[in-house]
């Protein structure tokens, strides 16, 4: 996924000079391509996240193309206003990437883990939220977002490296912010984002499950979620995000709404911080997301 | 070279004053002591320098008017009522149910180039146009008006940082110092000076000036444009809060005091003297 990113970064600069990556001195080897290619292009602002995102407003208004990249604890997290007043009071197509999401930095503790970027976020005007689950999903979320000139997006990187839910982007077709990644029944369906689509997906191998893959949270919609959901008895959101205002919530809202039958259950990040630094594994386990215990809870909801 | 040229036209400081009290009166606004310390500034820079097209403000050629400290819009607004960008109407309409003009600087407003109700804002935004003009090679000048107390914000150290570090010679940063904020006087609150010394420091060639004096402020900012000199620039101008009305000069009460029909005749008989 991180390769994947590097090359579009470079592909994106390399096209259109008016392309500007910054960065809050964070993001290492990522830029290496990019760096090598068009060295002018990246711009390495120091640790000022919030003249970063000034930055990148007054950028976009002179008709340049930044795109803001930061750990998601500092971007959005930190500058929420700023995104807020800078960016999306103007509409203005600033790109941002928050790597780093959820509990990836594991070992580092709670400064750098990030389970609010959504939630923080999902209120703002003019902004677009993408959840890639892997390269497919981040090319696809990565595109749409360039080629989007109405207002800001917010790309929402989490655990990199779990197993690719998709073939290539070109057989990706995501409607109303979803796209059907597994079907082995009808009695649940899952809608997970990010780093727990793949989750989902190896749990639809022991229960009888549609999993809907949602990359586009701020984009889905009552038509989404009664395709996916009619037959269904029970209707679960998985994210590696807080259970406040995440995915969790967006469906929820739409859901509550409408006509239902089947109860729905959230899965996702407790409002705690984390204890232990140690193993990805074992932050998820903190907040109930390993498979096991994901396998566990689906054999009490099921 | 930029074909715009700057208004030209007098712009009298008396009268940009004698609007901010109507449109004050007549929707009950506060801030007016912000705005009277940057009527001098204001319209120096509309008349001398900052290089526009009257009818299209938003020429991509234009030069920029950031207002950060955006609690001074007033003073704006009188300004674009002499470039006739806004109407009689709406200035004595100000805060009725159908008006534009927002009690802070936004950028919904014509002419208004960022933001500035929430402070440590605009000076970033402008950092970016003044890097933007640079990558460009655009021949555009960006001046940004912050205000003292504004200044206690981190954002605008970063943005000073980062002008600096990148020699934005374009950018012309000018302090209204005029030594309050909110509640209570600025070195009281926390203490800013030395801003001279301060600005030095982070890379800016800085000239101290009185900010109410007409042939001053000119003769600065031809001293600081296109001198040859890379860094970027700052004018820290020395104003008195309220100026121009003598019950208020000095008195941060009128950081939040609205007018009434005494004050407010008061008011507009000083300035017609």
């Amino acid at each position: 996924m991180r390769e994947r990113l590097a090359d579009l970064l470079k592909e994106y600069a390399v096209k259109d000079d008016r392309v500007h990556v910054l960065s809050g001195d964070h993001g290492y080897a990522l830029f290496d391509v990019l760096r090598k290619a068009v060295p002018r292009q990246f711009i390495n602002v120091g640790v000022s996240e919030q003249c970063m995102v000034g930055l990148a407003a007054g950028l976009s208004k002179s008709g340049e193309r930044p795109i803001v990249y930061g750990l998601a604890s500092f971007v959005p997290m930190r500058v929420l206003e700023f995104i807020k007043m800078d960016v999306c009071y103007e509409a203005l197509p600033v790109v941002f990437l928050g790597d780093g999401a959820g509990l990836v930095y594991s070992t580092l503790g709670s400064s750098h883990q990030c389970g609010e970027d959504m939630a923080v976020l999902a209120p703002l005007p003019n902004m677009t939220i993408y959840s890639p689950a892997d390269a497919a999903e981040l090319e696809y979320c990565f595109r749409a977002a360039m080629a989007d000139r109405t207002g800001a997006s917010y790309l929402r990187i989490g655990k990199s490296d779990s197993p690719p839910v998709h073939r290539d982007v070109s057989s990706l077709v995501v409607t109303h912010g979803c796209v059907r990644v597994a079907q082995s029944g009808t009695k649940g369906t899952i809608f997970a984002t990010g780093s727990m689509v793949s989750t989902a997906v190896a749990l639809a191998r022991e229960f009888p499950v549609t999993v809907v893959s949602v990359p586009v949270p701020s984009q889905i919609d009552g038509t989404a979620i009664e395709r996916y959901t009619t037959e269904a008895e029970t209707v679960i959101t998985l994210e590696e995000h807080s259970l406040f205002g995440g995915l969790g919530s967006l469906v929820d809202r739409i859901w509550s709404e409408r006509p239902r039958k089947a109860v729905m259950k959230h899965l996702g990040l407790q409002r705690h911080f984390t204890e232990v630094a140690s193993t990805y594994e074992v932050a998820l386990s903190e907040h109930g997301l390993t498979l096991s215990q994901l396998r566990a809870s689906l054999q009490g909801i099921l | 070279m930029n074909k715009l040229r700057p208004w030209s036209k007098w712009i009298n400081p008396q009268d940009l004053r004698k609007t901010i009290v109507e449109m004050a009166m007549a929707g009950g606004s506060v801030h007016l002591g912000s705005a009277f310390s940057i009527v001098e500034i204001v319209a120096t820079l509309y008349q001398y320098f900052v290089r526009l097209n009257p009818d299209d403000r938003d020429d991509p050629d234009r030069d920029i008017i950031a207002l950060s400290k955006g609690h001074g819009v007033m003073a704006l607004y009188s300004v674009f009522r002499e470039l006739a960008w806004v109407s009689d109407a709406e200035i004595m309409g100000y805060f009725s149910t159908t008006n534009r003009l927002k009690g802070l600087s936004s950028v919904h407003v014509p002419g208004i180039e960022v933001s500035g109700g929430s402070l440590g804002h605009g000076l970033a935004v402008a950092t970016g146009m003044a890097l933007a003009a640079r990558l460009r090679r655009q021949d555009r000048r960006v001046f940004v008006l912050v205000g003292d107390g504004e200044m206690n914000e981190g954002s605008i150290w970063e943005a000073l940082l980062f002008a600096g570090h990148h020699k934005l010679t374009n950018l012309v940063v000018i302090v209204d110092a005029n030594g309050y904020q909110a509640m209570g006087e600025t070195n009281t609150v926390l203490n800013l000076e030395s801003l001279v010394d301060k600005f030095r420091a982070f890379n800016f060639e800085t000239v101290e000036t009185d900010g109410h004096n007409l042939a001053l402020l000119k003769r600065t900012f031809d001293s600081l444009i296109d001198n040859g000199d890379t860094r970027p620039k700052a004018v820290i101008a020395r104003t008195i809060k309220g100026k121009g009305v003598s019950f208020m000069e000095g008195d941060n009460n009128w950081h939040y005091l609205r007018l009434n029909s005494v004050t407010f005749a008061a008011a507009l008989k000083e300035l017609e003297q």
